[in-house]
């Protein structure tokens, strides 16, 4: 046997492990609910978020939570802040501006969603990736991950509501919150990793 | 994304970390089995982010690669499961912009049965085992978690401790119990301890001969702004590595393993008034890390850099010379040790 005839054996996982973690139904709208707005504490996602719900409650008939933290960015919530947040009929999660952040932002959104509370996550561009692989391997190609220009720690609290929350970003909020998961899955899946794909070898 | 898929045509396996590899043939990853012992059918995992496991065969594949020698194969299992461990955050770990990754301390007979270096340049270059071990865990990591450089391992700058980091602690020349049995093990078992850090930093000390003297330079070495250790304090795991010549100065003076740990609890400390709006502490708003040293303190107060005094990792490596090393735990993540098989 030659060496070109060698056999070499496969050094990635080739099976993904079964998660089950499902897509919460969407609200039939966003008027008359209550939405919970969850920072993960990484530097200005509580002036993001705050914007976002003061644009929702401007046009639309909805109440926003005050900002709920959890402890740190770099790991999970604590099972009270899930109790609490499970008391509204969505989440909005921010923000996955760094890797480890991001992940467990994912982490908090699986949970939830898991619950039956639908969750946007807003993401910085160059993390994007990192999260719908994360979605897409715990089998919810269809969590809507909005996607929010990088950076946004340095900014003013100004600047991030004047240049980070755009009329797109709204509308990717409503629409993430009232469409059906079937649907979220033709919007999002592979939304970013699609574009990264390429860049693997 | 699709997943990094082999490509059957090659014959040569891609190399994870830009340098060559041995190919995992199938001929040299069953022989690796055969002489390691392994059977076993079971998987390891999942992994994250891939939410992957993988089998003996696959992870044989990989320690094939990193160049380990088959009897090296049960260090590289047992860190791998330590990191699987929920406590030590390897989903943070490997996903996140700080240069943080796993590093495999080994304790027990082993150490001398596979000849991993504990002594001079513990941490550098010039120890089979030390350099394929920790490449072995830096493969698993790339090639079954996913941690894929720029795609969905986001380190800022990374590190060269990336490329694997694996030492023994140098039990021979410690003054004090070795790791594994200050955590509870017999000092006839083998153990690896894995540890989420970043790229050691040297603490010189050339001149001071007591025990608070060499210790008074390593603490400031070890309370600095900008470390995570500093702002992830209530997890944070400040690890200090001592050369022999400062632990036996600092055995000297009749000091304790403990005495150290206490030490750096007591002066590895930093000014309330210093850390904050620095960091990871933000005044401005709500976005801090809430962690429990700094809640309430007036200004003047000094802020250790852990939790309690249990919370250091102190241990004894490397060769002649009066260096020692400090570590910077991740923070929010918590070493790990275990048997190994």
């Amino acid at each position: 046997m030659t060496s070109q005839d060698e056999e070499i054996l496969n050094p990635f996982a080739d099976e993904i492990e079964a998660k089950g973690t499902v897509l919460a139904d969407r609200l039939s709208t966003v008027d008359s609910v209550r939405i919970g707005l969850f920072s993960n504490t990484k530097k200005n996602a509580d002036y993001f978020l705050r914007e976002v719900g003061a644009q929702l409650e401007a046009d639309y008939d909805v109440d926003v939570s005050e900002v709920v933290y959890k402890d740190v960015a770099t790991s999970a919530a604590d099972e009270d802040i899930y109790e609490e947040l499970l008391g509204y009929d969505a989440v909005l999660i921010a923000y996955g501006d760094c890797g480890s952040c991001s992940s467990w932002t994912m982490h908090d959104s699986f949970q939830l969603e898991e619950a039956g509370v639908p969750t946007v996550v807003f993401c910085t561009e160059e993390f994007t990736t990192l999260c719908q692989y994360e979605a897409e391997n715990q089998g919810v190609p269809g969590l809507p991950i909005v996607e929010i220009e990088h950076p946004i720690a340095d900014l003013s609290p100004e600047a991030v509501a004047s240049d980070r929350v755009t009329d797109d970003i709204l509308t990717s909020v409503t629409e993430a919150l009232t469409t059906d998961p079937e649907v979220l899955v033709d919007l999002y899946q592979g939304k970013y990793t699609g574009a990264a794909s390429s860049e693997l070898v | 994304m699709s997943y990094p898929v082999y490509r059957g045509s090659m014959v040569t396996a891609s190399s994870p970390d830009g340098l060559p590899v041995v190919n995992p043939t199938r001929e040299r990853v069953e022989r690796f089995l055969d002489t390691a012992g392994v059977t076993s059918k079971d998987q390891l995992g999942p992994f994250p982010l891939s939410e992957r496991s993988a089998t003996m065969e696959t992870l044989a594949a990989n320690a094939v690669m990193a160049g380990c020698k088959s009897s090296y194969f049960g260090v590289v299992l047992s860190a791998l499961e330590a990191t699987l461990e929920a406590e030590f955050n390897l989903y943070g770990t490997l996903a996140t912009t700080e240069p943080h990754w796993p590093m495999v301390i080994v304790n027990g007979p082993v150490v001398e049965e596979l000849d991993i270096n504990s002594g001079t340049n513990a941490f550098g270059q010039g120890s089979k085992p030390n350099a394929t071990i920790g490449r072995a865990l830096t493969f698993v990591y790339m090639n079954v978690a996913g941690a894929t450089p720029g795609l969905t391992d986001k380190a800022t700058h990374g590190g060269p401790h990336k490329f694997g980091l694996c030492i023994a602690e140098n039990e021979f020349e410690s003054p004090w119990e070795p790791l594994h049995v200050e955590r509870g093990f017999d000092a006839n078992e083998n153990t690896v301890t894995v540890l989420t850090t970043e790229a050691p930093h040297n603490i010189s000390d050339h001149i001071a001969n007591t025990a608070a003297g060499v210790l008074t330079t390593a603490v400031q070495s070890m309370s600095v702004l900008g470390a995570n250790t500093t702002y992830l304090s209530e997890r944070a795991e400040p690890c200090l590595v001592l050369s022999p010549e400062h632990a036996a100065t600092i055995a000297r003076d009749g000091w304790s393993k403990d005495d150290v740990k206490r030490f750096i609890y007591d002066y590895a400390r930093i000014s309330h008034k210093e850390l904050r709006d620095q960091g990871m502490y933000d005044t401005q708003d709500g976005s801090r890390p809430h962690h429990v040293p700094v809640s309430g303190l007036p200004d003047n107060a000094d802020v250790p850099i852990c939790r309690s005094p249990e919370d250091p990792v102190v241990l004894v490596a490397g060769g002649t010379g009066r260096h020692s090393l400090f570590l910077s735990s991740f923070g929010d993540s918590r070493s790990v040790t275990r048997l190994i098989q």
